[in-house]
């Protein structure tokens, strides 16, 4: 029998602080050749369970561990996080925050100067990398210039770039479109191969089934602990009831239905006219020409390649943005796709009712919400200190609530507001937008997730090169 | 929409003969000139220096005259500063003296400007580690640090848009951009640092799980020290220090 890749042998990981246990007890061989989906509501333990075995816990977060933890048969514990980068390779959940140099080419160099690979071999195998996930145009651009897409392709590879035997993916694909999820999931199988092993946490489960096909293993974790570990097929039909019941994204989970549009043929709640908007004036507009008119009952999703220009649209339509061309209706309110990045207050009761006025109406929405979502027991923690989830669950209430709380119904714009949930946390926040467009609103979404978007959408849009189409 | 955006000089200016020269050389010799400058007690000899300086600037530095005036601004205040303290504390020999120190400013100002529009900061990084082996660990945090700080106006712009959306001051902003009162720009720092922070933190996490602090690294694009970079290097610090050695 071959030697396990992973072995982890009732491994628990208790954060001191606030004594909550993250890991519990936790048991996994993955042996060469392995492919393991990892499924878990959020906040369930996944990214812990991943960041056990590429050592930063405990080298970087300092919990208390106990159990064992072996990759390629060394223990963890004694083993740093750069020697395990070696034998580990990581996709990193938020592409961004792993880009250190100006260059695409240096940044995927970096990697391989790291690992001491001969400098002759190096541009090679950069061109390699880059050709693997169709961005070989990128070699000499600026990574700041990048839009999201194209920085979680160059993420990838450069992450990948030294060819670790055991590949860990949390959302590798999470700002991907169709096109962008096949081929990074091709790299990511391809380099596994016979001899590597991979653990993939992922949302787009159809998106992965329809295309490059599920991994043959699947490991369910809830609270810290494995409920269930065998062949996918198998688990996801015995453990159906559990992961359902949990809110847990599954091949075949269907979203609820929403109900048929009822748009009002009425006055639009805002329009726009010529709306033309570039970074500086005279160069080549971002968003060119558009125009658009929103009704109430409307809940539109807006799609579309990265960086064809839908975050700037919303600006635009929030009026945040200068630019030519006419806007008229009510002031909508805008979700933005960082949820830190509109947090002003220091407790989540209070980012909630800002801005409100403080009467009993308010009190009770607002409660009503924090319960819709799943904040009850937050109310006093600043919004900083939450988790993923949690920031964007808390930014949309509190857009929500600004939005039904102003003088007239309005348009409510929101950026990826369901980036990162899990089902449960995703049908909530559909529903909600939806009550939102029946009550006199109107509602404009980003997401690259088609599925939601059939499912939800009254009307699509699809901007390609700065203009709708 | 104007963007903002911090730009490093010598992306801006197009490259000259002088960006060929090897950073770490460079940045000695501008040490040289400086450290020479100080045995200079009379203007004459920094005047002269400051006209040959703003030529080279001007020819082979490729920097636009508009450009070069702007960047002296900065030293021109700290230049007349000096200038009046002499003038002001020193009955007998203030106005010379203070002429001298102020022209010694003025030096030092253009060949600053030299270096930067010439050098890119990340060459400059990659040749400190691998020429004057300053250690990878030190010289890759810069270069981390400084790609963070290019990205904060875009950031800050953001976080702005988000906050103004949240107070109800959208529109406004459309129309002309809104003043920011103090409270605003408290929840504006605090959220920029805490945004930024949190990057970093996971930027030297992913830099660790890449491999980083691994020996022996290799490197992709050597920056090479060649013969006519350290003969120009001798070259420049030997005139410089000739030119201001006190002969008389």
């Amino acid at each position: 029998m071959t030697e396990p890749l992973i072995q982890l042998r009732g491994f628990t990981a208790v954060d001191p602080r606030s004594g909550r246990v993250l890991l519990e007890d936790i048991n996994l061989t993955v042996y060469p050749g392995e492919q393991v989906l990892l499924l878990g509501a959020s906040g369930a333990g996944k990214s812990s369970l991943l960041d056990a075995i590429r050592g930063v816990i405990p080298h970087s977060v300092p919990l208390e561990v106990s159990g064992e933890c072996l990759v390629a048969g060394s223990p963890v514990l004694a083993t740093s996080v750069a020697e395990l980068s070696a034998v580990v390779g990581n996709v990193p959940q938020d592409p961004h925050a792993s880009i250190t140099l100006p260059l695409v080419e240096d940044e995927i160099a970096l990697t391989l100067e790291n690992h001491g690979v001969d400098p002759l071999q190096i541009g090679q195998r950069i061109v390699e990398l880059l050709e693997s996930v169709g961005a070989e145009h990128l070699l000499r651009q600026r990574t700041q210039t990048l839009s999201g897409g194209w920085v979680q392709r160059v993420a990838t590879v450069a992450a990948l770039a030294a060819h670790p035997q055991v590949v860990l993916a949390d959302e590798p694909t999470s700002m991907l479109d169709g096109a962008g999820v096949a081929s990074v999931m091709q790299v990511l199988t391809e380099l596994v191969g016979t001899s590597g092993a991979l653990i993939l946490v992922e949302h787009r489960l159809d998106e992965l089934a329809d295309g490059p096909g599920l991994p043959e293993r699947t490991v369910v974790i809830d609270q810290g602990k494995i409920r269930a570990d065998g062949p996918t097929r198998q688990v996801l039909v015995e453990h159906a009831q559990q992961l359902e019941a949990d809110g847990v994204w599954t091949p075949g989970g269907c979203l609820p239905e929403f109900a048929p549009p009822a748009v009002a043929e009425t006055e639009p709640l805002l329009s726009a006219r010529g709306l033309t908007v570039g970074p500086v004036p005279g160069a080549q507009p971002v968003i060119a020409n558009v125009g658009l008119d929103i009704r109430p009952g409307e809940r539109i999703v807006v799609m579309g390649a990265n960086g064809t220009g839908k975050t700037t649209l919303l600006l635009a339509l929030a009026g945040l943005i200068e630019g030519e061309g006419s806007l008229v209706g009510d002031q909508p309110v805008m979700v933005f796709q960082n949820p830190e990045h509109q947090f002003l207050t220091h407790s989540v009761d209070d980012e909630l009712r800002f801005g409100l006025l403080p009467n009993p109406a308010t009190e009770a929405s607002v409660h009503q919400l924090k319960t819709i979502f799943g904040l009850e027991h937050l109310g006093g923690l600043n919004p900083f200190r939450l988790s993923g989830g949690e920031k964007r669950r808390l930014s949309v209430a509190a857009g929500l609530l600004a939005a039904k709380h102003g003088e007239a119904p309005t348009v409510l714009l929101a950026d990826e507001p369901t980036f990162g949930l899990d089902r449960a946390a995703t049908t909530t926040v559909l529903n909600v937008l939806a009550d939102y467009a029946e009550t006199g609103g109107a509602v404009v979404i980003i997401t690259h997730d088609q599925r939601l978007a059939q499912a939800w959408a009254t009307r699509i849009l699809t901007v390609a090169e700065g203009a709708l189409v | 929409m104007t963007t903002l955006s911090i730009e490093h000089p010598s992306t801006l200016v197009e490259p000259g003969a002088l960006a060929r020269w090897n950073p770490s050389v460079k940045l000695i010799s501008l040490f040289v000139i400086s450290v020479a400058l100080l045995f200079v007690w009379e203007p004459v000899r920094p005047a002269i220096l400051w006209v040959v300086l703003v030529i080279v600037a001007l020819t082979v530095g490729n920097v636009p005259p508009k450009w070069l005036v702007m960047a002296h601004i900065p030293f021109l205040a700290f230049g007349s500063g000096l200038f009046l303290v002499n003038v002001l504390t020193r009955p007998e020999d203030g106005v010379w003296i203070g002429a001298a120190l102020a022209g010694r400013t003025l030096v030092i100002g253009v060949a600053s400007i030299l270096f930067l529009t010439s050098t890119d900061p990340v060459e400059l990084m990659r040749s400190l580690n691998q020429n004057l082996k300053l250690p990878a660990s030190m010289t890759f945090a810069i270069l981390a640090g400084y790609q963070l700080l290019l990205g904060l106006p875009r950031e800050w712009q953001t976080i702005r848009a988000a906050q103004l959306m949240r107070a109800g001051g959208a529109r406004r902003s459309r129309s002309g951009k809104p003043k920011l009162t103090f409270t605003e720009a408290r929840r504006l720092v605090f959220t920029v640092l805490i945004v930024t922070l949190r990057r970093s933190e996971r930027i030297a996490t992913s830099l660790e799980s890449r491999g980083f602090g691994l020996h022996p690294r290799t490197v992709y694009r050597p920056i090479r020290l060649r013969p006519c970079d350290v003969i120009l290097g001798v070259m420049v610090s030997a005139l410089s220090i000739a030119y201001c050695w006190p002969w008389m």
